[in-house]
């Protein structure tokens, strides 16, 4: 009897765990002067021209049979880099990933693509773009988007 | 089967899907796992549908159309990629990054990543109220 209240004790966490946000151990790499600027624990928009952006994937006009996607970070006048991911879903939960990153002054670019897999008769597939833009200060910003293709 | 919306889809468009401007029972079809795929083609019989394409031709948009999808040509707006989290102006961010929510169903997906996007930027409350932050 008090092994199964264990058990049901046990499920009931697994259950509750299961709708939390998986975190993870992604640091950022924060500097001392990039932390004395900001307010910890409140985030502080920047601004000043200082985005990123991440288009749609698609499917590839240059490269036959190719997904890809492009991603930039624009700062004037700063040192900026952006690390973008393309991933594509598979069976269950199990995905397959291409990541680029580039850094560079006042703007950079990259183009994350990968090989087609979609086969005739198939359902489109879900492709997820992640891109994380960060420019000299520390500063970051994330975008992401999914679309379905038939690639 | 072949469902509208779901897995039958235009080449060459970008497809969003507005389940948040419909019914309720839709919105809980759209979420509940297996069945979302029914929710789709009714999405696209009501005008919550949309298509963004660069060129259609005239006949294509029309049969488009006539289908239910909303069609559009022009470029998206800063705020509208800014909502959907195509778009983030650079913020300081000294809390660590989370992952999005595990999510079921695409439109849950869609709904944990934008979430995700704009908690991990510091604009979740802009994104709520649909306002636009300072600098955008």
């Amino acid at each position: 009897m008090k092994k199964h209240g264990y058990f049901s004790v046990l499920v009931g966490f697994v259950l509750i765990g299961s709708s939390v946000t998986l975190s993870t151990n992604e640091n950022l790499d924060l500097t001392r002067s990039h932390l004395s600027q900001a307010r910890i624990g409140e985030k502080v928009i920047l601004g000043g021209g200082c985005m990123g952006r991440s288009d749609y994937p698609h499917i590839s006009t240059h490269v036959s049979r190719t997904v890809n996607v492009i991603a930039e970070t624009i700062c004037s006048g700063r040192q900026v880099s952006v690390r973008t991911t393309l991933s594509r879903r598979g069976w269950l939960f199990f995905r397959e990933t291409a990541s680029v990153s580039k850094f560079g002054m006042s703007s950079v670019r990259v183009n994350a693509a990968m090989k087609c897999k979609w086969k005739t008769g198939e359902s489109p597939i879900e492709y997820v773009v992640e891109s994380v833009h960060r420019d000299g200060t520390g500063a970051s910003g994330v975008t992401r988007l999914h679309r379905f293709l038939k690639c | 089967m072949n469902l509208l919306g779901w897995n039958v889809l235009p080449d060459d468009c970008a497809v969003e899907f507005k389940f948040e401007d419909g019914p309720r029972w839709l919105k809980i079809l759209a979420l509940t796992p297996y069945f979302e795929r029914f929710a789709y083609p009714t999405a696209v019989k009501r005008g919550l549908g949309i298509l963004w394409s660069s060129a259609p031709s005239q006949s294509e948009r029309e049969t488009l159309e006539s289908i239910g999808w909303i069609v559009q040509t022009r470029e998206k707006t800063k705020e509208e990629k800014f909502f959907e989290g195509s778009l983030a102006l650079l913020t300081s961010e000294p809390k660590r990054r989370q992952r999005p929510h595990i999510a079921l169903t695409r439109w849950g997906r869609q709904r944990s990543s934008r979430n995700y996007v704009h908690k991990s930027n510091g604009t979740y409350s802009q994104f709520k109220n649909r306002t636009l932050p300072s600098g955008l």
